[in-house]
């Protein structure tokens, strides 16, 4: 059978467009390297989120880290270290997982290089569209996947063409209290996180719940907006779209025109299998997309489909910052109110997202996660010794019926750099025999300063709160659950692998909807940008289908 | 064999047969044995927390070391280490309870494989006391309860994700 559209995974990326093109009757085949959950076959298991659950076994399928040690990159594959880069192979991808902090981006993210300039040794640009171009989108992310918050007055908000978000915001815990009164004392302004989970019923979602285990967790009420239970399931709806779970796409084929005519995956059993369409669009997170074009040589395109201009892979995006954390007790606020499970904490800062010399970023306030094996775990280490009896089962017990952590997580931008790159290599094969990406995670000395000028901030709010033992982990190193660039896009296609649209420059019928498209990832998760970007293009490739595949 | 090693042979005994793992019962009985005991040491119980046999730590492992999720080098480790213990202190079964909690508070000071070996244990006793009672420890949730635990909900009906 000859699709319209063959969508290559089912994230935040695909969700959009299966949903648009679908409803608009067209017949859309998804290709999911996972299988397919619902909302039954979730639950709140501590020990699944420790392991290879939805992810693959890092023995069977790897990536490698390249790093710069002793003077030279060298490549560590990520099973000797369980460093995984899998972010969720199952229907609707590792949206399922996510938190759902959903920050859109600033008007001054689109333009970071008018603004800041171009730092020495850095790839910044411009991106190649503005914020009010995907203003209508992010309202479209709020009301369709669902963004539960309260709209609040300070420097940066972002112009709205919507006064509030379509849900309201989320029970939170009284800790909440000492924060905004901490903040209002320094001179800060904390404002309410929104979040993509809602809090009231729509259609076959419930409402949130508050199960108590949620970051990391698949939803079992469907109020989380994963691509699954806010798009795929309403377009499966329209009896256009056809799902092919464990489908693992190793190659797409283009024809003597240059266009693909089909996509080649291998099923569970790794038999090989072919789908024809008329239209590919690739969001299959950004290292396995980069992956997936580097792999996808043939005579058209020696170095990769759409690579002849050499920019596949390049400029490689994820997030610097780290976490501070500090330890809150009943001499900071009232027992049972500090413990109460279940509601969120739901606190932002973004007083520094740009400062008159650079750009900062974002501060983003949780507790740490309700699953003990985690918490616990860490308990038997105090520095390098190993603490175990009586001295262990005590610190369990005081730890968890007497404190309660609280993280700052700390985004910035991940300056795009010539040392951060996706590329294959042809020493190191999956057990199918196929080439893995190779992940160069090379950092620019900006992202340093500011993860931590904003540490300092994070550190002076928790002191005011009274916080203990105040921990800091900052680094350079990338959040593996935070990925983007590698297909640019851009006006000029010898700079840049899509245009304005994210359609590929070399192939008219190739489109790539995950966050590899984006030249810079601002200093918020990508996922809320992801959605807009992909209802984006669905319209452009709704409003100009019979040109593109003419 | 003196009596209290048989009444435990015969524990851990039950334990293997109770479960269909084969590799758990390729395990050595003196190593299952050894393990139990160290597991207790680590998790004694104390006023406020269970020990590692009221959550059966033990069986957790048993029954869990042999998943396709379980680290294979977290495998190795413990078993080896258990066994390379065994060889180093071949009279450990028949100390007192002092004389061994003793002997394995001074391993960990004084040997990093004995530290690595002991913390490895740690961590998947840590798993089997927060971990839900269908893999086999938290035994009726005992240690939920010790420290008030608000588990997620909905809790796992099946192990490892399996779809419903």
């Amino acid at each position: 059978m000859m699709y319209d559209v063959c969508v290559v995974g089912s994230g935040a990326g695909a969700g959009p467009i299966i949903y648009e093109l679908s409803r608009a009757g067209l017949k859309v085949c998804v290709l999911e390297k996972g299988d397919i959950y619902n909302e039954k076959d979730f639950s709140k298991d501590e020990i699944v989120v420790r392991k290879a659950i939805y992810t693959p076994d890092l023995k069977d399928e790897y990536h490698t880290i390249e790093e710069f040690v002793d003077g030279s990159w060298q490549k560590f594959p990520t099973y000797e270290t369980g460093w995984s880069f899998w972010n969720g192979n199952l229907l609707g991808g590792s949206s399922n997982f996510m938190s759902g902090f959903f920050h859109r981006l600033k008007p001054n993210d689109f333009k970071l290089a008018s603004t800041y300039g171009v730092p020495k040794n850095s790839n910044i640009i411009d991106w190649a569209i503005s914020y009010d171009e995907l203003e209508p989108y992010y309202a479209k992310v709020e009301e369709l996947v669902g963004v539960s918050g309260e709209v609040q007055e300070y420097e940066f908000l972002e112009p709205r063409s919507t006064k509030a978000f379509p849900y309201p915001a989320l029970a939170e815990n009284k800790i909440v209290d000492l924060i905004d009164n901490s903040c209002k004392e320094l001179g800060f302004k904390s404002i309410k996180t929104p979040r993509a989970i809602i809090s009231k019923q729509k259609n076959h979602r419930n409402s949130c719940y508050y199960s108590n285990y949620c970051g990391s967790y698949a939803c079992s009420s469907g109020a989380k907006g994963s691509s699954r239970a806010s798009l795929i399931k309403d377009a499966l709806l329209t009896n256009n779209v056809t799902i092919i779970p464990n489908a693992f796409v190793i190659k797409l084929n283009t024809d003597k025109n240059k266009k693909i005519e089909s996509a080649a995956y291998l099923s569970l059993d790794g038999n090989k299998k072919e789908i024809q369409a008329k239209l590919f669009v690739v969001a299959a997170l950004a290292v396995e997309t980069s992956r997936l074009l580097l792999n996808s040589k043939d005579e058209n395109f020696p170095n990769g489909l759409a690579n002849n201009s050499g920019n596949v892979g390049k400029n490689f995006l994820s997030s610097s910052g780290g976490i501070v954390s500090a330890t809150f007790d009943e001499t900071n606020m009232n027992l049972k109110d500090l413990l109460e499970a279940g509601v969120f904490v739901n606190r932002s800062l973004m007083d520094w997202y740009f400062t008159k010399e650079f750009k900062a970023g974002t501060i983003d306030i949780l507790f740490e996660h309700a699953n003990p094996i985690r918490r616990a775990s860490f308990l038997r280490w105090n520095g390098d010794d190993l603490i175990i009896g009586e001295e262990l089962q005590n610190k369990i017990f005081e730890t968890f019926t007497k404190t309660r952590t609280l993280n700052i997580e700390i985004f910035t931008d991940w300056t795009p750099n010539d040392d951060s790159f996706i590329s294959v290599d042809e020493k190191y094969k999956d057990k199918y025999g196929i080439p893995v990406a190779n992940i160069r995670i090379g950092t620019h000395p900006q992202d340093m300063i500011a993860s931590k000028f904003l540490e300092e901030k994070a550190i002076k709010l928790f002191e005011k709160m009274g916080g203990k033992n105040i921990v800091s982990d900052i680094s350079t190193l990338p959040s593996s659950n935070l990925q983007a660039g590698g297909c640019r896009f851009g006006n000029d296609a010898k700079t840049s692998v899509l245009n304005k649209y994210c359609q590929a420059h070399e192939i008219s019928n190739l489109f790539v909807t995950d966050a590899s498209f984006m030249p810079t990832g601002g200093s918020v998760p990508f996922t809320f940008t992801i959605y807009a970007n992909s209802f984006r293009v669905a319209d452009y490739i709704k409003d100009n289908w019979k040109n593109i595949i003419i | 064999m003196k009596r209290r090693n048989f009444i435990k042979f015969t524990t851990i005994s039950a334990i293997l047969f109770s479960t269909n793992i084969s590799i758990a019962k390729n395990i050595p009985n003196e190593t299952l044995l050894v393990l139990d005991e160290v597991l207790n040491i680590i998790f004694p119980k104390t006023s406020t927390m269970p020990s590692a046999k009221e959550f059966k730590a033990l069986e957790y492992l048993i029954k869990n070391i042999s998943h396709k999720t379980f680290d294979n080098e977290d495998k190795t480790l413990i078993l080896d280490g258990t066994k390379d213990f065994i060889g180093s202190f071949p009279q450990f079964l028949t100390l007192n309870e002092k004389e061994k909690k003793e002997l394995i508070f001074e391993s960990i000071k004084d040997s990093a494989y004995a530290k690595s070996w002991v913390s490895k244990i740690t961590y998947y006793g840590i798993e089997a006391m927060f971990s839900n009672p269908i893999y086999g420890g938290n035994f009726n949730q005992i240690a939920w309860k010790s420290i008030n635990h608000a588990v997620g909900i909905p809790q796992p009906l099946k192990t490892y994700g399996q779809k419903i």
